[in-house]
């Protein structure tokens, strides 16, 4: 199998995060943060150790500003349910998906309004215009990709948290496609949360995410409940990270993502990024090279793109292309990617796109034999169609 | 008798401020906060056995809250 669905969950993980997944469930798996007895104590150093590692990955002075969650979603949720109230008006991106759509949706019965920020690609200063534009008085919040999980557009959020700045306005990332695959230091932006999921660049287990709140504006916490702290007291603890994380924690999946990070960590975050952009580079040249390959983008770089490709056959369904690819042993996804508004923009909205994603663990050869088996496909439809 | 004993909140403040006075060379185990202190709380403390006041300095310093400090007997 030649796994290219990296953007929907990295495959494999390295051979650290199982073993510590394990670790968990054979050795010391206590309930972390509630008791004094030597497993539970172990159970939360290995918590501790995977925030302080995400801390200082993220180049954030407290490990406590890190809030671990059940994916991005769950992160995105906190802020935008957590910060908005009735009256208030948050600006997006047109590329943004719909873990930050359906919030906003369901916040518009609660009076909460949002505007869609176009963006141009390729054009920095046009879109932070379209940013400055959206904002009105009202607006709280501006919610904003770090890269498109379709195109792969990298977003100019440094100079859109500036502008939030400037306006008084917060400023929440969606980093799902890019923590652990390019930088994101903290300390240098005008960011105040940053979501992330833990199980797709940072090589953890699925049910893994983090909020990193880098703001003294606290979202309200959604859920509230036991959470091994000031237990006397009625009221959900207003402490960090407490507030955020009651029940108890997915141990097994921060354990592993502890571990993803140690292995981004060993590899260097650029050594990855520049591995992953030469294999979609490769891949978009030979894309663009063959004949009824429809490309959305430019050829990807550092600078502009995350390693992303979508594409299209022509006159074909990207489902239909995904589930011949799946025949012969390549895994990728098609459709919408939970992405609507950046189909709608880019005008792929009725067949989606099929979407090609490289990890680490990907190689040449793979894209080689991904292109290989494509070409083969074409032909074969073309003789269909002659015969 | 003298204080030995720093309270936090969280583990997590707990954990990160051992690590801190690790790094500064000041010994200090992770315990369960005894009942009798907790004012009817949950939380983790640091026992302290040496340079008691500078340890809590550093903790303070460091922008980490404290519930409170406290003189036990520990075995």
């Amino acid at each position: 199998m030649i796994y290219f669905d990296n953007g929907a969950t990295t495959f494999p993980k390295p051979k650290g995060v199982a073993v510590a997944v394990n670790n968990v469930l054979q050795k010391y798996g206590a309930n972390p943060g509630r008791s004094g007895h030597n497993l539970s104590l172990k159970s939360a150093e290995i918590m501790y150790e995977c925030r302080k590692n995400l801390a200082d990955f993220f180049k954030v002075s407290s490990p406590e500003n890190v809030i671990f969650t059940s994916n991005c979603t769950s992160a995105l949720n906190t802020v935008i349910k957590g910060v908005l109230k009735p009256g208030d008006h948050a600006v997006i991106s047109s590329l943004e998906h719909n873990a930050v759509v359906r919030p906003l949706e369901e916040l518009k019965n609660n009076g909460v309004k949002y505007t869609v920020a176009e963006y141009v690609p390729y054009d920095d200063e046009a879109t932070i215009n379209n940013f400055r534009n959206a904002m009105n008085e009202r607006t709280r919040l501006v919610v904003c990709t770090h890269a498109s999980n379709v195109f792969g557009f990298k977003l100019p959020v440094e100079r859109i948290g500036a502008l939030c700045r400037l306006h008084g306005v917060l400023f929440c990332v969606d980093a799902a496609q890019t923590a652990g695959v390019t930088e994101l230091p903290l300390d240098d932006t005008s960011i105040d949360y940053l979501c992330m999921s833990g199980h797709k660049g940072l090589y953890g287990p699925m049910g893994t995410g983090a909020l990193i709140i880098n703001s003294d504006v606290l979202p309200k916490s959604l859920i509230q409940g036991g959470t091994g702290s000031m237990s006397y007291q009625k009221s959900q603890p207003e402490v960090l990270p407490d507030m955020y994380e009651s029940g108890t924690p997915n141990l097994p999946g921060i354990a592993g993502l502890n571990e993803g990070i140690k292995f981004i960590n060993r590899c260097g975050i650029k050594n990855i990024e520049r591995h992953e952009m030469r294999l979609a580079q490769m891949l978009y040249d030979n894309l663009n090279a063959m004949n009824n390959i429809e490309l959305y983008t430019q050829r990807p770089n550092s600078k502009t793109s995350v390693p992303v490709i979508s594409f299209n056959i022509k006159d074909e369904d990207s489902e239909d292309v995904a589930a011949e690819l799946n025949r012969f042993g390549i895994a990728v996804r098609a459709g919408l990617h939970c992405a609507p508004l950046a189909h709608e923009s880019f005008g792929t909205i009725d067949r989606g796109t099929v979407r090609a994603v490289m990890s680490a663990f990907n190689n040449d050869s793979n894209v080689r034999m991904f292109v290989y088996t494509l070409n083969r496909m074409i032909s074969s439809k073309k003789r269909n169609q002659k015969g | 008798m003298k204080n030995n004993l720093i309270m936090f909140n969280s583990v997590t403040f707990a954990i990160r401020s051992r690590d801190l006075l690790k790094r500064n060379r000041i010994d200090a185990r992770l315990v369960r906060t005894p009942s009798h202190l907790r004012n009817r709380s949950c939380g983790y403390s640091l026992l302290i056995t040496k340079n008691f006041d500078e340890a809590k300095s550093l903790i303070l310093n460091n922008g980490i809250r404290i519930q409170g400090v406290a003189a036990v007997d520990f075995k």
